[in-house]
């Protein structure tokens, strides 16, 4: 939005120099095209036989024709008629294949099955022949000639806005619409046809090259511009005529037939590479995350933990200042599950990623800190180790089971390779221990061999775990695990990872919910815009919350507030990632802050009441007057 | 008054038997049915929360959906306020349209990404009522206000305003038109917690100050207990229990209910759930909650 179109437009000519050149080109030529009378040297009808075929000179920059006339001036007048056709041609196509394509989008079902077999059958006819045939039935001329195209073109649009339509139709936007009870009209019109048209442009830029191309045909031909009215096919055509004579003279017209055709297809290309660009965020690396710099903070303290992270900042890669997660420090012992929780924007997934240097790089860089799996530093890990690390010490599964697994093998063979590639099974004891995995997590072991499209959501996760866990791996890193699932299958994935825990697993369990929390955890890190406001037991910390905003998320679940009462709300929203806050990040949002909260940054302090840490300067204070206490504990 | 607008004594909106079914694709030739909502009857009363609550492919978005008519069910009748939703002409069903509203689970699609967020607010008055475009204008001020936005907030892009800001807009433009009806699907699933909290209470508030009915859909059973005055849940499209919010909660009677209610997060980690199996194994009495290490 602040970037002036101006910057916009040399960012775009730098991305896309050809397409910025043709369309620079086309500009100049629609506007010499319109501009013809005026910029014409010569009468392009001014014959002067007695310098016929002559070759370009300063007088007649691309020479003159069979009957002495001025090729450039017969060119600019030809631009004019030749873009008129094509225009007009692709304007006419869109008046008829944008209803067309509406409707049988919109409506579906019968209405669209019919339209669709229609437009097939005249796909089906070669469209320079079908053009030749209307324009010879409809009789030469440019205004017929561009009927013809049009009625070529018709199928190629349609299909274009019908597909858009066909998706634009399942958006909630549309469905919010029907609620309102707005007519269908009025839908296609205002809603639906406003957002077909990004893709609709494309398309049409396309046609126009298309409709050059194919008005060049028709004239040259002699169906399209009728002397002495010269589009640039019949010029092509009088050159044709003369080849053995002047040879090079049929270049003018072919070069610029094909150029434009061509500008119009770069100008297609570039809007729609445009397109599929907005919404996208900006690049993204392929590197693994590395340290950036070693922090000094000399000796570390020894620690039993299976994961111990200290320190921890990742920040932009562009911009070191712009902060994403700010000194994160946690242990996790041998079977202990430690839940981060935290809303969006709170910093708890990127420090998940980092965990393992999943993160993309750039655009995050980790600027200082350490994470120690088993005691190997992973910050500082070459790549080769790292990937022995990861699925044989740490692995991880995501919220989204079903696309984390490859639609294309079946889960047994996925699971098979994990365990050929990092426990060096041979065939066959990997593919039993595979189904034994499978049995271990509730799969049926006769499921191995289905795809991931064959099973629900939670039996997918139950993959995922299986293949997680198949080597034995000391830590288990679980992003949202069971977010998209439903609550009874929420409650079964949850209870095996407890089980998997009571084995002896450690578990680090991203998670928004405090719920889960509640359920599984035995630690809990909050945090909020990437920083750890609070961390503790979770008995503790969720008793007896030590930081404002612990208490308010607490009082904000359901489940902790009798029915009927208003849910504790924290107004305002979280600081997007990256802002500096002097102070403390939670103070805009706190109904408890005070002045020194706001002037110099909150330390994570153990509280005075057991193991926990806050980093509030009231928390003590608050703890003691008893008011960030959960509802239901105040009874 | 037109006929929609008469008091009438009892349910508000009553569905007797509603069915539909889908056919499904198992192959290139096979195909079955899968019957979404399966012989459903259901009364929602003037000013009450129903609360919906199913899991994913248990039908009640279908359910929904068939309420406000916006899909035909194969059988069935559905009345509302007395009158007989499918017999009434077309204009009529146009007077009834805008007594029901609906609220959607995605706030960032729910809006048109292309215009901004007045000319989606405007949508509803224009289409139903005929205003002016200053009074049009003002009545939109009135509902954004409402709930807690302001008009600066309108002339922005869905995409720049964040998940709870666009869900207090949605539900503003269902009540503009101040409707007996708004069905929200799912309408905090998609929402931070702290976000989430902030909409279920500017709903309870709303219901305070103009009597609406909520037919309040979720997946999440301590959201419906806390939201609901009466709670349904809906398995494989048939309704298989309706009762009071806390009876329904405190006292289960259909096995599903009990399971679903048995694998509800209590958020307090001295009162764990009992682990899903043992609940299979021994019933719901007999297991003992986990405790922490």
């Amino acid at each position: 939005m602040s970037r002036s179109i101006h910057t916009r437009g040399i960012a775009w000519m730098r991305r896309e120099p050809l397409a910025a050149f043709m369309t620079v080109f086309l500009v100049l030529l629609i506007v010499a095209a319109f501009l013809a009378p005026l910029l014409a040297p010569h009468d392009p009808l001014q014959q002067d036989l007695t310098n016929v075929l002559a070759a370009p000179s300063g007088t007649h920059w691309f020479g003159t024709d069979d009957l002495g006339r001025d090729v450039f001036s017969r060119m600019l007048y030809g631009a004019q008629v030749s873009l008129t056709a094509a225009f007009l041609a692709v304007g006419a196509a869109v008046l008829l294949a944008v209803p067309i394509g509406l409707v049988a989008g919109y409506r579906g079902g019968r209405t669209d099955a019919v339209i669709m077999r229609l437009l097939d059958i005249q796909l089906a006819l070669p469209g320079l022949v079908l053009v030749i045939a209307v324009a010879s039935a409809l009789g030469g001329g440019t205004v017929n000639t561009m009927l013809a195209l049009a009625i070529a073109f018709v199928p190629g649009l349609a299909r274009v806005v019908r597909g858009e339509t066909l998706a634009v139709r399942e958006e909630p936007y549309i469905e919010a619409s029907r609620a309102i009870g707005t007519p269908s009209m009025r839908i296609l019109r205002t809603r639906v046809l406003r957002n077909v048209s990004p893709p609709l442009l494309v398309q049409v830029a396309i046609t126009c090259g298309q409709a050059m191309g194919l008005e060049a045909a028709l004239s040259f031909i002699g169906l399209g511009a009728q002397a002495p009215e010269a589009s640039w096919g019949s010029i092509l055509r009088r050159a044709y005529d003369s080849i053995f004579i002047a040879p090079a003279a049929v270049l003018v017209p072919a070069a610029f037939i094909t150029l434009t055709a061509w500008a119009f297809n770069a100008l297609g290309d570039a809007l729609g590479n445009q397109l599929s660009l907005n919404g996208r965020t900006a690049r993204k690396g392929t590197r693994a995350l590395t340290l950036s710099q070693t922090t000094g903070s000399g000796i570390r303290p020894q620690s039993a933990g299976v994961l111990d992270v200290s320190e921890l900042t990742v920040a932009v890669d562009t911009d070191r200042r712009r902060v994403l997660v700010e000194d994160v420090a946690l242990t996790v012992g041998r079977g202990r599950v430690t839940g981060i929780v935290g809303e969006s924007g709170s910093g708890k997934t990127v420090t998940a990623m980092t965990l393992t240097r999943l993160m993309a790089s750039p655009p995050a860089v980790v600027t200082a800190g350490s994470v120690r799996i088993c005691g190997d530093e992973i910050l500082a890990m070459p790549a080769g180790q790292l990937a022995d690390v990861r699925g044989r010490v740490v692995s991880m599964i995501f919220q989204n089971p079903k696309a984390s697994l490859n639609p294309a093998l079946t889960i047994g063979r996925q699971i098979t390779e994990v365990l050929q590639w990092h426990g060096a099974m041979g065939r066959g004891a990997a593919r039993a221990e595979a189904e034994r995995l499978l049995e271990r997590v509730g799969v049926p072991a006769d499921r191995a061999r289905a795809y991931p499209h064959q099973l629900s959501g939670g039996m997918c996760q139950r993959v995922m775990v299986a293949m997680a866990v198949a080597c034995r791996p000391q830590l288990l890193i679980a992003d949202e695990p069971t977010s998209a699932l439903d609550v009874t299958v929420q409650a079964e994935i949850l209870d095996l990872l407890h089980e998997l825990a009571e084995e002896g697993m450690a578990i680090v369990l991203i998670t928004h919910d405090f719920g889960v929390v509640a359920d599984i955890c035995d630690d809990v890190v909050v945090m909020y815009a990437g920083e750890v406001i609070e961390q503790g037991p979770v008995v503790e910390v969720l008793d007896r919350p030590g930081h404002p905003y612990t208490a308010a998320l607490l009082n904000a679940l359901p489940a902790r507030v009798p029915r009927g009462e208003p849910l504790a709300a924290i107004e305002g929203r979280v600081p997007a990632a990256g802002t500096r806050i002097v102070g403390c990040r939670f103070a805009e949002r706190c109904a408890y802050a005070v002045d020194a909260c706001r002037s110099a940054p909150i330390p994570l302090d153990a509280s005075s009441t057991g193991d926990r840490q806050a980093r509030c300067i009231r928390s003590d204070e608050l703890l003691g007057a008893r008011v960030l206490e959960p509802e239901s504990e105040k009874v | 008054m037109s006929s929609a607008d008469v008091v009438h004594d009892g349910p508000l909106l009553s569905a007797r038997g509603l069915s539909i079914s889908f056919k499904v694709r198992r192959g290139p030739i096979r195909s079955t049915r899968v019957h979404a909502v399966d012989d459903v009857s259901i009364d929602l009363y003037p000013g009450e929360t129903f609360g919906l609550l199913g899991e994913s492919g248990s039908g009640k978005s279908t359910l929904g959906r068939l309420l406000l008519h916006l899909t035909k069910a194969d059988t069935g009748t559905l009345t509302f306020r007395g009158r007989d939703m499918w017999a009434a002409t077309n204009a009529e069903r146009r007077r009834m349209r805008r007594r029901m509203q609906m609220v959607f689970q995605d706030p960032f699609s729910s809006f048109d990404p292309s215009v901004n967020l007045l000319h989606s607010m405007r949508e509803p008055l224009q289409v139903h009522e005929r205003l002016s475009r200053d009074e049009l204008d003002a009545r939109i001020a009135e509902v954004v206000t409402a709930v807690g936005l302001s008009e600066r907030h309108l002339a922005q892009f869905p995409r720049q305003l964040s998940g709870g800001q666009l869900q207090r807009l949605a539900i503003a433009r269902a009540l503009s038109l101040k409707p007996d009806i708004v069905v929200l699907d799912e309408p905090v699933s998609a929402l931070d917690m702290s976000t989430q909290a902030q909409v279920v209470n500017l709903l309870s508030e709303l219901q305070a100050a103009q009597p609406v009915t909520y037919l309040f859909i979720s997946h999440n059973p301590s959201i419906v207990h806390h939201i609901s005055h009466r709670v349904g849940v809906m398995r494989r499209g048939q309704l298989v229990e309706v009762g009071d919010a806390d009876q329904v909660h405190g006292d289960p009677q259909h096995p599903y209910t009990q399971r679903l209610f048995a694998s509800q997060l209590s958020g307090d980690p001295k009162q764990r759930r009992r682990p899903v199996s043992r609940i299979s194994e021994m019933g719901v009495e007999a297991a003992s909650g986990r405790q922490p290490t």
